[in-house]
């Protein structure tokens, strides 16, 4: 796959970071899900608090729309006291399972990373 | 409350951009992204009544903007509809989004609509060929040894030799599907990439 050439490290690093936080985005969705179905802005809240996938607000929704195309993902209209409806999501059984699964392979592979990675930090120090 | 309308001016200005991105999508689900967005803005800038051009602007300026927002959308339902349904039509739509942006995706537009085409052709002269025996084969023309070209297909039969004979039906049937579920899968694979490299991510 032929890349544009990138002038600086800086460039390139924001590109690396922009691509891990988009990787993650799936799995950090999934995980938002798992107690209790959501709206599209509450799983935004969730991913601000408890993660730093900082996005486009709006990237959410296609991401959304493609786990519920694919069976992880359902999804339902309420009529919220807010005044206007509001669409829900909730896992699926196949959801919930695809969660548990990335959320082993993330835990794995988080650990070993985080290992080869030790020595670097305290370098940075 | 000029300002509440110029605030649902805006709103609406927003989601009509975002409506009119969704080509491709049938209706019922383009109008389902529009609400979905319009009850994100209401509930980030404030009810309708009680919203600022301020608020508004602020909330629209966080979803994203609303062109890339809504290509977005249609890349990442076209990848999902494409592999339920196995339509070429859907995969190489969703490509050719991708050969306008960059040469790797205009070349992977390209090797799928030849895949496609070869799939096809295959099949076709295998189911042909038991009705126009001596109209459908595989001929090599030129007789020299420098000067060789193949030709597959149907109608006259060029000036030279016939190579398969029959056995065009059974390669032809096995080669025909086999290359169309390669040229799908590859397809399939592709935009999967494209999507993990598309750009609206961060703002």
């Amino acid at each position: 796959m032929p890349r544009t050439p990138d002038p600086s490290a800086a460039a390139t690093a924001e590109n690396w970071e922009v691509q891990l936080r988009k990787g993650c985005l799936e799995l950090a969705i999934l995980a938002s899900l798992w107690e209790s179905r959501l709206y599209g802005l509450e799983i935004l809240r969730r991913l601000a608090d408890g993660s730093d996938l900082v996005i486009a607000e709006g990237t959410v929704y296609p991401l959304l729309s493609r786990l519920k195309a694919e069976g992880l993902l359902d999804s339902e209209w309420v009529e919220a006291d807010a005044g206007h409806p509001r669409k829900y999501y909730r896992l699926t059984s196949r959801g919930r399972r695809r969660a548990v699964e990335m959320a082993r392979v993330w835990a794995e592979f988080s650990a070993s990373l985080g290992a080869l990675v030790a020595p670097l930090r305290k370098e940075g120090r | 409350m000029a300002n509440a309308d110029a605030a649902q001016q805006r709103v609406e200005d927003y989601l009509r951009e975002v409506r009119a991105g969704l080509r491709g999508l049938s209706d019922a689900q383009a109008a389902e992204f529009v609400e979905e967005l319009r009850s994100h803005i209401r509930d980030r800038a404030g009810s309708a009544g009680e919203w600022t051009e301020a608020s508004v602007i602020a909330a629209l300026d966080k979803l994203g903007r609303p062109a890339e927002l809504a290509a977005m959308y249609v890349a990442e339902n076209i990848v999902a509809r494409a592999e339920r349904s196995f339509s070429p039509w859907l995969i190489l739509k969703g490509l050719f989004r991708w050969a306008a942006l960059s040469s790797a995706g205009l070349f992977v537009l390209i090797g799928s609509f030849v895949g496609y085409a070869l799939a096809a052709i295959f099949t076709f002269c295998a189911l042909r060929k038991p009705f126009a025996p001596d109209r459908v084969g595989l001929w090599r023309l030129g007789e020299s040894a420098d000067n060789f070209s193949l030709t597959l297909g149907f109608g006259n039969p060029p000036s030279g030799t016939e190579l398969l004979g029959w056995w065009i039906v059974p390669l032809g049937l096995v080669i025909g599907p086999g290359l169309f579920l390669l040229t799908m899968r590859f397809g399939l694979w592709s935009l999967r990439r494209f999507q993990r490299m598309s750009p609206l991510h961060l703002h």
